[in-house]
């Protein structure tokens, strides 16, 4: 690939439109935007190289091939990804795409873990997301304005619902129109289907909890892909579902599947790997970032890059700790930060509680592929009427599935009579498991350690979050209802489930958010409803890090659209010489 | 007992067991000469277990396809050590109430013995206790994911499609229809 040599640079005094620091979800579509509309671009990111299709080295390999089965070495694990290894996605297909915690810690205060799950790799997580894909509506922006916890978002949904559209055609979302107020229909690819089991339930539920509805759960898969993404190189989802292992069909939305092409087609674009943001470089005279200080992860040298613009999209963490570490007689607490909000109101999704049982019958009913997704339970709570224990809402996702070898262990049994027992597909079991809101609260927080620092003298980060009253009271709902839903559809042997905090501390569920937050006031908010700081214009942060709430649905899809719109917004203002 | 002893009483009931003559494989499989944690004779005992769990039949058991191998291979190298010593000493414990009900280890146990044993140790009937029956619960885990994670195990026993082309949600049993290894 001829264009390989020519994007990749190290040293280089050459002025650039636009820095953008991160490589995953949002840096992607960072890039492609900035360089589709004319702007010399330069992606930064932490991590190695890693090519579309050639290193995605744990795809399709048998398990019998693989030295452990798919299993991680104890020591190594112990080792190098204490956190990480918590991730449902983390094996040995996969967990090269891992970040490694001995060279980068972090800390917590005793007794209130936070586990932060980290892709460290051209790419980021966008190899290793769960890929649901949900717009919000206005009952999400206008929560904080309504309850008074957070400030009020300086957006709402027609604010963003055409940049959605936007990146829902480049990225490819599958999913079916349902007409839900509570969940604004996507431009979809078509859905996945819901199989004999499910669609049963489905029945059963619309119908006697209306207006609620199962639906299929909405994924950046391409079902049946355009002719713009087949002509980019991506193929149809083969339903292997074992996505983080890469996808060399890119069949799934990721950097190297999607918006890395097309940032590179432009020709504008270069990439500068291996190279980790030290600072932002902030003028005072001008009161402009002009650059990052860059430290090379192999090397340990360091040196600098300079543009017009910055973009922070190194994830929520990860920016907020550069803009905790670019301080200046101005900004004596991290860049940007007049408001003294930075690092504050981190929040993440309430997981970890529902319920499951068995579905007696269908035993001449089976499926075939692995669904990279299952039916799904949009928000129902607190959308009209108040809930008496707690605020916000939650969503429900799980589907039905027949029992395989896996869940045979600790049945009684042996021998010839168990063997065939395997042989033939199990009994049918349906899950939901919630998804839930987390309020943002100043004192969930995170702040640069005063001592501590990692391989590469960054100081580490420390990280204080825990769940608040309003989340516990919420788990126990999910819990409540996932059981009493499950009930009365007649699932039998219901088992509910709440984990515990050791179980699933916050962060575990990977949609960390806020800590450099919209707001309409520079007082109490970081970032104005561009994503712009408040502060200092040249300078946007259009990952997680800028969410003022969580809302209940999956993030990553209201991310893109985000920076897709903070990506017009900045072009323009260069152009207009406002930046 | 001569290890060579326990390696004939052992080829003597397992044959006895599945009722057919060995295949080389499986012999082959048994006479392991370095296992990575476990010793020579326990390695052989995990192998007559995880041969009882899941026999030979139309398909390879799981000693033809080196089960027992396997799982000496993933205690060693992904076990934590509490779960490694468990193991042990559950193989231990085995050994121990076959020598105390029957007079001899495990392996040198008429097969119809050994498969009573296990009934016991399964249903957790004295002298087993509930560690015990957990232990049965923890190799059998270990036998299961050996086993159909092998070649054999995954693409002759159960139904084994790496890239299913895509998802249909409608697919009537037949006699033919197995679980899907994946």
């Amino acid at each position: 690939m001829e264009a390989v040599s020519s994007f990749y640079i190290k040293d280089s005094s050459e002025p650039f439109d636009v820095i953008v620091v991160g490589s995953g979800i949002t840096g992607g579509w960072a890039a492609k935007e900035l360089c589709e509309r004319g702007l010399r671009t330069l992606m930064v990111e932490r991590g190695r190289p890693v090519e579309h299709r050639s290193d995605y080295i744990g795809e399709g390999i048998d398990p019998w091939k693989m030295p452990n089965r798919g299993l991680v070495d104890a020591k190594l694990s112990e080792e190098q990804f204490a956190e990480q290894r918590k991730c449902y996605a983390f094996d040995e297909h996969t967990k090269h795409f891992f970040n490694n915690d001995r060279d980068m810690p972090y800390s917590t205060p005793e007794g209130r873990p936070f586990s932060w799950i980290r892709g460290n790799q051209l790419g980021g997580k966008s190899l290793l997301w769960a890929r649901q894909s949900y717009r919000w509506s206005d009952l999400d922006f206008e929560a904080n304005a309504k309850d008074g916890h957070g400030v009020d978002w300086p957006i709402r949904y027609a604010d963003v619902a055409p940049w959605y559209s936007h990146v829902e055609r480049h990225a490819g979302i599958s999913g079916q129109r349902e007409n839900m107020a509570v969940l604004p229909d996507s431009e979809f690819l078509p859905a996945f289907e819901f199989n004999t089991v499910e669609a049963a339930l489905k029945k059963k539920f619309d119908a006697g909890f209306a207006p609620s509805r199962m639906i299929m759960g909405r994924c950046a898969h391409l079902t049946k892909p355009t002719e713009a993404q087949a002509a980019q190189g991506r193929g149809t989802c083969q339903a292997r579902n074992m996505c983080q292992r890469g996808c060399s069909f890119g069949a799934y939305f990721s950097t190297q599947s999607s918006t890395l092409p097309a940032a590179v087609a432009t020709g504008r674009l270069r990439i500068a790997t291996n190279s980790i943001v030290h600072s932002v470089i902030y003028d005072p005279k001008t009161n402009r970032a002009t650059g990052v200080r860059v430290i090379d992860s192999e090397t340990m040298q360091t040196r600098e890059y300079f543009a017009k613009v910055v973009f922070l999209c190194a994830s929520t963490l990860g920016s907020t700790q550069v803009l905790l570490n670019s301080t200046s007689s101005a900004f004596p607490t991290g860049l940007g930060n007049s408001s003294g909000v930075l690092g504050h109101y981190l929040m993440d999704h309430l997981y970890g509680a529902g319920a499951s049982g068995h579905v007696e019958g269908f035993e001449h009913d089976y499926y075939a592929g692995r669904r990279p997704t299952g039916p799904y339970i949009p928000r129902f709570r607190n959308v009209i009427d108040q809930h008496p224990h707690f605020l916000r809402g939650y969503s429900l996702s799980g589907g039905a599935e027949r029992e395989r070898w896996q869940e045979q262990a600790g049945k009684p049994g042996f021998g010839k009579d168990y063997k065939a027992m395997i042989r033939h597909p199990g009994a049918w079991r349906f899950s939901l498991h919630g998804s839930g809101e987390m309020l943002p609260r100043f004192e969930n927080m995170v702040s640069l350690h005063p001592t501590k620092t990692d391989k590469w003298g960054m100081p580490q980060l420390h990280i204080d979050c825990s769940f608040s009253d309003n989340d516990r009271k919420m788990q126990n709902d999910i819990a409540d209802t996932a059981a009493n839903i499950l009930e009365t559809l007649g699932v039998k042997n219901v088992h509910k489930e709440i984990k515990t905090l050791d179980q699933w501390p916050p962060g575990l569920s990977i949609h960390e958010m806020g800590t450099a937050r919209m707001g309409r006031d520079p007082r109490t908010s970081f970032l104005n409803g561009h994503n712009q700081s408040h502060d200092v214009p040249n300078l946007f942060v259009t990952d997680g890090a800028c969410m003022a709430s969580s809302a209940w649905q999956n993030p990553s899809l209201t991310f893109m659209a985000l920076t897709v719109r903070a990506c017009d917004y900045a072009a323009q203002q260069l152009k207009l010489g406002q930046l | 007992m001569l290890q060579s002893e326990i390696r004939r009483a052992t080829l003597v009931s397992l044959a006895a067991l599945c009722g057919l003559a060995l295949s080389g494989e499986a012999l082959a499989a048994l006479s392991t000469p370095a296992p990575e944690l476990l010793t020579p004779e326990a390695l052989r005992l995990t192998g007559i277990l995880a041969e009882l769990i899941i026999p030979q039949t139309d398909t390879p058991g799981a000693l033809a396809v080196g089960a027992h191998k396997t799982i000496d291979h993933l205690l060693r190298a992904c076990a934590t050590p509490y779960d490694q010593q468990r193991f042990v000493a559950g193989l231990a414990r085995i050994d121990a109430v076959a020598a105390e009900q029957g007079g001899k280890r495990f392996a040198a146990l008429a097969p119809a013995r050994q498969v009573a044993l296990l009934h016991a140790l399964d249903g957790g009937a004295s002298p087993f206790t509930s560690a015990d029956r957990a232990f049965f619960s923890q190799l059998k885990s270990y036998t299961l994911f050996a086993y159909y994670t092998s070649e054999a195990g995954a693409t002759r026993e159960l139904a084994y499609l790496p890239i299913p082309g895509g998802y249909k949600g409608n697919v009537p049993v037949t006699r033919a229809t197995r679980t899907w290894a994946l």
